[in-house]
């Protein structure tokens, strides 16, 4: 059958270019697509784990009743002793503890609304796809890491001063002169907004937090569970929930899964009609064909086998090609990467997102692609091939002549 | 008859405008309680909201055009100062780099976390060149008077005074935006009679925004018309 198949596919070239094409243009369209989805989703959900919640957040259950007002006053008292029972469960990577708050800055006589956050630097996750354009990481206490954005608006450069001022835990409110010590960019949007970085120590004490923070993040392995980080620590005025329970993105992640699923299969079906077109055409021009086979004794269902074979295989060579194609074209993109800010991506700040995305697809989602593009072809071929159960030698060959 | 009538009528009138106080009166001795030339006022502010109570002693220095320095002596905030001339306001941070200049819409945040925004703080007291102002109603004790701003620049556009007969000094008082809805609310105990004037040793401020709590203001100390360096209302002075 193999070989019949084969020889057939080249008996009229036009057509199966024509059908092949369909394919090919939809693997590799589908490819891309699908390559471009999982660097997203794996950037976001990075950016998510990283820089907004960890794999499971900490806070205390009056922080999160009242969080809507930024209850400073509900912090997480000491907090080194938490990491510590935190960081001795098996499968946590790490632990660190954040602050962070709207606040002003004033320089003269301007003033800006900024985000401050108050953390580690040296177990925080922040910095992981960041490079510091100037300057250094803050080594004193007065000193801070602003955003490149920060530092464009407000004219500044390392070395410089300014002054924030925020609301504190006891209800009033505090201000802190500091010092510029770097400059920093990230890949991720939302660490590009008009944020600094000040030691998590330096925060608490000009908060009047005690040395405490509003939350902390843990980082794990898929082995550890919220549960057994609330059962070790010991604490019922604490919660500890997971990323995807509190997160509007880890809730979208399983549904955009489901959503580019059917979309692939959609863009394939489209693709099989073009198929499914030229096999009708295909049976009506070989009736006479098909006649003296079964004239000769094959049988109906095995003649119709063929016919799917021949889809398959068609199928089978246009997707392959397609994914090296559509392969190819990935690799180049992984390389160059894909400037999100260039294509409108800035106005998608708030979603975790990538300035510049990768992507990426792996070796098994193509073959899960190649396969799935024969299946729905084939299974639309179904239809139209019933025509040759129905055909009747006689007839046929007596139609033709 | 007809005549009677009128004449009987006629001296009615004529002796309820003999014995009744106009409104003018009132706003005049009201005004007059809450003007001094100068002034050093020490108290203790306590704040209570649905999260908890916290407390800060004060000093403030004032003087007759209305400007202010509030120092926080006591509390978690000590050293903290606040200076306000005309419609600025300046802070000064013991750990800050520089005086911060509040402007604008910065006027309206909380003082001190209190239910006083900074707008609140002092300024011109007079409610006569400020505010037209109508009788609403008399009690045995009280008159109860409406004020309309004159300027769209008063953070409060309209108000409801309840004025005490004997001392003149304002016992509650429901501060409005311009369409009516009811921004905070005061109110004032403890009347002491300071020379003569008349000032109330306890004042509440109630913001009607947030729905509960509210802050105390306990005056424990209070010193009029006595000599104030001219330095002190100054930036300069701020940062010593």
């Amino acid at each position: 059958m193999f070989k019949l198949a084969w020889k057939n596919i080249f008996r009229n070239k036009r057509r199966s270019i024509l059908s092949a094409s369909a394919i090919f243009f939809a693997v590799v369209f589908v490819s891309s697509m699908l390559s471009l989805y999982e660097a997203m989703i794996m950037d976001m959900q990075k950016n998510t784990i990283n820089h907004q919640l960890g794999n499971i957040n900490i806070k205390t259950k009056k922080y999160i009743e009242n969080e809507r007002i930024l209850p400073l006053q509900f912090y997480i008292e000491n907090v080194d002793e938490k990491i510590d029972i935190i960081n001795s469960i098996e499968g946590v990577e790490g632990a660190t503890p954040v602050t962070k708050l709207p606040s002003m800055t004033f320089l003269g006589d301007e003033s800006y609304n900024v985000m401050i956050y108050g953390v580690n630097f040296e177990t925080s996750r922040y910095f992981d796809q960041g490079i510091i354009n100037e300057g250094d990481f803050p080594k004193e206490d007065n000193e801070v890491l602003i955003s490149s954005k920060l530092a464009k608006e407000m004219n500044i450069k390392t070395g410089d001063l300014f002054t924030f001022l925020s609301k504190t835990a006891i209800g009033g409110s505090n201000a802190l002169g500091v010092k510029v010590s770097g400059i920093y960019s990230s890949n991720d949007l939302d660490m590009n907004n008009l944020n600094f970085f000040i030691s998590m120590n330096q925060l608490s004490k000009t908060l009047r937090m005690n040395k405490g923070a509003t939350e902390i993040l843990v980082f794990t392995d898929s082995s550890v569970s919220k549960e057994v980080v609330q059962n070790k620590l010991k604490d019922d005025s604490l919660s500890a929930t997971s990323w995807k329970d509190n997160s509007l993105i880890g809730q979208m992640i399983d549904l955009m899964k489901v959503i580019y699923g059917f979309i692939q299969v959609l863009f394939l079906l489209f693709a099989s009609t073009i198929i499914l077109n030229t096999t009708m055409m295909s049976i009506i021009e070989r009736k006479r064909e098909i006649a003296t086979l079964v004239a000769l004794g094959y049988d109906t269902h095995w003649i119709r086998k063929l016919f799917l074979f021949e889809t398959a295989l068609l199928t089978l060579i246009a997707s392959i090609v397609g994914s090296i194609v559509g392969g190819i074209l990935i690799s180049i993109l992984n390389k160059t990467g894909l400037d999100m800010i260039a294509m409108g991506g800035e106005s998608v700040s708030g979603f975790a997102m990538n300035s510049y995305i990768y992507p990426y697809l792996p070796f098994e989602n193509f073959i899960i692609l190649i396969c799935l593009a024969i299946i729905i072809s084939t299974v639309t071929c179904f239809f139209p091939t019933r025509r040759v159960l129905k055909i009747q030698p006689a007839k046929a060959l007596h139609d033709e002549i | 008859m007809k005549k009677i009538q009128l004449l009987i009528l006629s001296i009615a009138i004529i002796s309820t405008n003999l014995f009744a106080v106009d409104v003018d009166t009132i706003i005049e001795n009201y005004d007059n309680n809450t003007i001094f030339n100068t002034s050093i006022l020490k108290s203790k502010v306590i704040i209570k909201d649905s999260l908890g109570t916290s407390s800060q002693k004060i000093i403030a220095y004032s003087r007759k055009n209305g400007d202010t320095l509030i120092e926080i002596t006591q509390g978690p905030d000590a050293g903290q100062k606040v200076l306000r001339l005309n419609s600025s306001i300046f802070l000064y941070y013991p750990n800050a780099n520089q005086i911060i200049r509040l402007q604008g819409a910065a006027l309206k945040e909380s003082f001190m976390g209190s239910d006083f925004s900074y707008e609140d703080l002092s300024g011109d007291e007079s409610i006569k060149n400020k505010y037209d102002y109508t009788i609403v109603e008399e009690t045995d004790s009280s008159y109860i008077i409406k004020l309309d701003a004159k300027s769209r620049k008063e953070p409060y556009q309209k108000q409801l005074l309840t004025i005490d007969k004997d001392t003149f000094v304002c016992i509650e008082a429901t501060l409005m935006s311009s369409s009516g809805r009811e921004l905070r609310k005061m109110k004032a105990s403890d009347i002491r009679q300071i020379g003569n004037k008349y000032v109330a040793f306890d004042i509440e401020m109630f913001d009607l925004l947030k729905n509960q709590g509210s802050t105390k203001m306990l005056i424990e100390d209070l010193d009029v018309n006595i000599s104030l360096d001219n330095e002190l209302f100054t930036t300069d002075n701020l940062s010593w």
